[in-house]
């Protein structure tokens, strides 16, 4: 009976049953027809009818053989004596379970993450057609249109069926009774909901009407913050929410799977543009969104609105300087970014650990094999077929794999609370890690096809050769050639896999640790950093969100054990991008590509910070306070612009306040992050801005705890406003630490998979070398008893692990050549893997081997010739 | 060889169906207890019900080949046609008959 046809039975016995009774009817109402024209009465035909087909149990004879039933039976027999016979051998079933469960564990947990984050469409409906657009700068890199380009492009194409514009800036005060909250907030125009195509699930969405000054008073809020922080109040449609400073009501309510444009949005207000960003064409500050008409290709859009930002470009070489083309982004690699890629690298490996763990089980079983050929021979001799067998010992592998799979899920559950934990809020879609059938599918996948890996595998030696022989033989001395090749090759493989694994991670922690010993050239101890939200209806002019800093830096730098205090618009490491050109009169052009951050600061930044300066002095508080112009420039700057000759002293103008004059150059900070190199700066105290800058940083040097720390400073904010709020509060350190996140989780991860191969094959490599000892004791008992010592033993074993090991190092190396290219992508900076990388690894690697053969070597030494013959 | 090679009584059954079925064109299940009733004069008298396990048994080995058809009388029934697997499995069994019963006549005569 074929396996098919057993299948198409199980998966439609119904019809197998139809036909079946339709065949029967049949042939009894032609036997009654032709009685009847025989001239029998009907009763009579029946009668006979009934007699002449007998009373066969067709039906149940029919479908025996097809039967799922009697297969299961079977199976249910095997899997009754598979565990009878794993319950014999506690030892060999509980570590083959453990080694399973974290083989299948660890895949099962990486893929949890990888399902939810990658796999998954975005909660919204024909997610694939939604794009992000930004514009493509000269270097490549993106930039957001500005207000102006954004209604051209919206004029001008005919690929998008919709699109929405949507600030960067996110940021907002929420006031609750007396206090005042800083929450993620999403700025979008009225289309960006239909756009994204999510529905309210309360109120309404924004009129287009409320994109304008004066009637925007409306927010919008995520259904689950309305369940926490505003209480679930059942009559919050319609109700005043104080933001940034003035009354907004709420009018509807988004579900809480809608994460956009940020997995933190909760409040959602129209984006206004102010008058000077809506009408100049070069305040690039307004990113896009899109929704691609149905049949249009990514490619196609991208090609027609390249075609409409060339011909911006062209119209306005001013405020759109070399942009000829955009960027597109299909919103789930704008949402996911990198760390896609990075679950998928981490995916491989993790299943290159199960890999390893599989051949550990095949060695396990190999060994078990051999120790019960006996037992294979007699079952053979009765009269088992080879095929018996060979499915008697798929169904332990399977019985194996399924006890495994259950323990595994557990390591699974535990293993995505530690990676959870290990991301710490930064891992995109994290809300919507659950368990679906995908997942479940992947794990019993997994656990099954290891089944079938290790049960083939290892099947065929099962019934190999000469079983008669191992009856005659006696038991274990006929260690089949075969099994002991495979066995061998398994622990090459596993060499090979950890000497790979273990590579990959060693140059990622050498990275990584050149990555986080990079000098920001900042002094970071004592020094503690947070960012100051100002509720802008109320900071509406420079002059009195200066003057509110101002004091508040002069309430801090009195306070008792507090250094000093300063405030900047961009925390070095943290923030950066707000740059442009600048033009120095007297110098010689400089290339069109040039461009320099500008950096805002108030009170004495530089002391804060603990930033020397190389060259003249620092800001005077006549320059602080604004009655005279002055600008620091860090040494980039200086280099790039002013080469050899002395800056101090010259006059930036243009697009910096005109006629600021140079008077210190500061030694560069790694102000973009430690992965990048320090870009030209330059320095301007607060007060020379004529627009207010509501969100800023403070940095404070103070020697005190940070908790004690953060109650002095939200004390003296609170005695000046109370509507200011006060978040991300961090030491500097933690800021550089968390900039470097991804670098450490990715590290870490790696890491931990490339211990657990080196273990696997340490484990592997012991196993192997105890079992073959055990079967040579003999031959080791005569080699005594003619007299070889010890030490010739010890040579032996290790000579025979040599070549095992010698082979897995070589293919080792061929895989390091092969995931060479997949490490950039790991943590940037890594450009391919170092010769001291793998050298370490391979001595790692040998060092593992040597620690698990000196087990059973020794045990080889230990061979008492008389005891152990006497045994044959 | 089938697995019931060795099944005398199964074995003459098959031997009986296949050589029905070589004779002639497809047919249901009736129409070869039909034949073999007519062949036999009625000699072999088996229960119409006991050919089906055994007509399913023969299709699922490739010896014979099943098509719904429609019969004279407008019902529904399956049509049974021998293969060319089936003629050999035929030419086989005929062969075991043979030396069968040859081995039977022997035996009778010198005891």
């Amino acid at each position: 009976m074929s396996f098919w046809s057993r299948f198409k039975n199980a998966v439609r016995p119904d019809a197998l049953d139809v036909e079946l009774q339709n065949e029967v009817e049949t042939h009894i109402a032609l036997i009654e027809a032709d009685e009847i024209k025989r001239g029998a009465s009907p009763e009579a035909a029946r009668a006979y009818a009934r007699q002449r087909f007998g009373n066969t149990m067709v039906h149940r004879e029919v479908t025996r053989d097809r039967d799922l039933f009697a297969w299961v039976e079977q199976f249910v027999q095997d899997a009754r004596f598979s565990i009878r016979q794993l319950a014999r051998v506690p030892g060999f079933t509980l570590t083959t379970v453990l080694l399973l469960a974290l083989g299948i564990g660890v895949n099962a947990a990486i893929f949890t993450l990888l399902n939810s984050v990658v796999l998954h469409s975005l909660p919204l409906p024909d997610a694939d057609r939604l794009l992000v657009l930004l514009e493509r700068m000269p270097g490549g890199g993106d930039s957001p249109p500005s207000w102006l380009d954004q209604k051209d492009f919206r004029e001008q194409n005919h690929v998008l069926e919709s699109m929405a514009a949507f600030s960067y800036g996110s940021s907002m005060l929420l006031r609750n009774g007396n206090e005042t909250n800083r929450v993620v907030a999403g700025y979008v125009t009225p289309d960006y909901f239909s756009t994204m195509g999510v529905k309210p699930v309360a109120g309404r969405l924004f009129e287009t009407s409320e994109a304008k000054a004066g009637s925007d008073a409306v927010v919008l809020v995520r259904e689950d913050y309305w369940r926490t922080a505003l209480n679930g109040d059942p009559a919050i449609l319609g109700k005043q929410l104080e933001v940034n400073g003035r009354k907004c009501e709420v009018i509807g309510m988004l579900p809480e799977s809608f994460r956009f444009p940020s997995d933190t949005a909760v409040v959602w207000a129209p984006l206004v543009p102010k008058p000077n960003e809506a009408s100049n064409r070069g305040w690039h500050g307004f990113p896009l969104v899109g929704r691609l008409k149905p049949g249009v290709s990514m490619d196609q859009a991208r090609t027609e609105l390249s075609a409409i930002m060339k011909n911006l470009s062209q119209q306005y070489p001013n405020a759109n300087t070399d942009r000829t083309a955009v960027n597109l982004y299909p919103m789930q690699r704008w949402k996911v970014g990198d760390a896609g890629d990075r679950l998928l690298v981490l995916q491989c490996a993790a299943f290159a650990v199960f890999l390893m763990t599989c051949a550990n089980v095949s060695s396990l079983l190999l060994a078990r094999y051999s120790s019960r050929r006996r037992e294979f021979a007699l079952r053979a001799a009765l009269g088992a077929s080879g095929f018996r067998q060979v499915r008697q010992h798929l169904t332990e592998c399977l019985m194996l794999a399924g006890i495994g799979c259950v323990a595994g899920s557990g390591v699974a559950y535990g293993g995505v609370q530690f990676l959870l934990k290990l991301y710490g809020g930064g891992l995109p879609r994290a809300n919507e890690i659950g368990v679906d059938a995908r997942l479940i599918w992947f794990t019993v996948g997994v656990a099954m096809a290891g089944a079938l890996a290790f049960g083939l595998t290892t099947a065929w030696h099962g019934r190999a050769n000469g079983l008669e022989l191992a009856l005659r033989e006696g038991g274990h001395s006929a260690g089949s050639r075969k099994g002991a090749i495979a066995r061998k090759v398994l622990v090459a493989a596993q060499v090979a896999c950890a000497v790979t694994l273990v590579s990959a991670a060693a140059e990622l922690i050498r990275s990584f640790d050149q990555l986080t010993s990079v000098r920001t050239g900042i002094e970071m101890d004592n020094l503690l950093t947070m960012r100051v939200s100002l509720p802008d209806s109320k900071y509406t002019t420079a002059q009195r969100a200066n003057e509110f800093l101002t004091s508040l830096i002069g309430r801090l730098n009195e306070a008792p054990g507090i250094a000093s205090a300063a405030v900047i618009n961009m925390l070095p490491i943290q923030q950066f991008g707000y740059n442009g050109d600048i033009n120095v009169p007297g110098l010689p052009p400089h290339p069109s590509s040039f461009y320099t951050e500008f950096r805002w600061v108030a009170g004495d930044y530089l002391k804060t910070m603990g930033v020397p300066l190389v060259r003249g002095r620092n800001f005077q508080p006549e320059e602080l306070s604004g009655q005279k112009n002055a600008c620091i420039i860090n040494q980039t700057l200086a280099k790039t612009l002013w080469g050899d000759r002395d800056p101090i002293g010259w006059s930036i103008g243009s697009k910096g306040p005109d006629g600021t004059t140079v008077v210190g150059v500061a030694q560069d900070v790694r102000q973009s992050g430690l992965n990048r190199p320090p870009g030209s700066e330059l320095i301007l105290p607060l007060s020379a801005r004529n627009a207010p800058i509501t969100e800023q940083s403070l940095v404070v040097r103070s020697k005190l705890a940070p908790s004690a720390l953060t109650t002095v400073i939200r004390k003296e904010i609170a005695a000046l406003d109370s509507e200011v709020a006060l978040y991300r509060i961090k030491p500097m350190q933690e800021v550089v630490s968390d900039s470097v996140g991804y670098a450490r989780i990715t590290t870490t991860l790696l890491s931990m998979f490339a211990g657990l191969a080196l273990l696997l094959a340490a484990f592997g490599l012991y196993g192997v070398m105890s079992y073959v000892v055990r079967e040579r004791m003999r031959e080791f008992a005569i080699r005594v008893a003619i007299g070889a010592g010890g030490a010739q033993l010890i040579s032996m074993v290790v000579r025979q692990s040599m070549t095992m090991v010698g082979v897995g190092l070589a293919a080792g190396l061929v895989g390091v050549i092969s995931v060479k290219r997949v490490l950039p992508s790991l943590l940037a900076g890594v450009k391919g893997i170092d010769v001291v990388s793998v050298a370490a690894s391979v001595g790692v690697l040998a060092a593992a081997a040597v620690v698990a053969l000196v087990a059973p070597a020794c045990r080889a030494t230990r061979v008492d010739p008389i005891l152990t013959l006497r045994q044959e | 060889m089938g697995k019931h090679n060795n099944d005398r009584l199964q074995g003459t059954l098959d031997l009986l169906i296949l050589k029905a079925l070589a004779r002639s064109e497809a047919l249901h299940g009736y129409g070869i207890a039909q034949v073999i009733r007519a062949w036999s004069d009625d000699m072999l008298r088996i229960e119409d019900g006991s050919l089906y396990p055994a007509l399913h048994r023969m299709t699922e080995e490739r010896w014979l080949k099943a098509e719904w058809g429609v019969t004279d009388t407008n019902r529904k029934a399956r049509f049974y046609s021998i293969t060319a697997a089936g003629r050999k499995q035929l030419a086989a069994e005929e062969k075991n008959w043979a030396q069968l019963t040859d081995a039977v006549a022997r035996f009778l005569r010198f005891a």
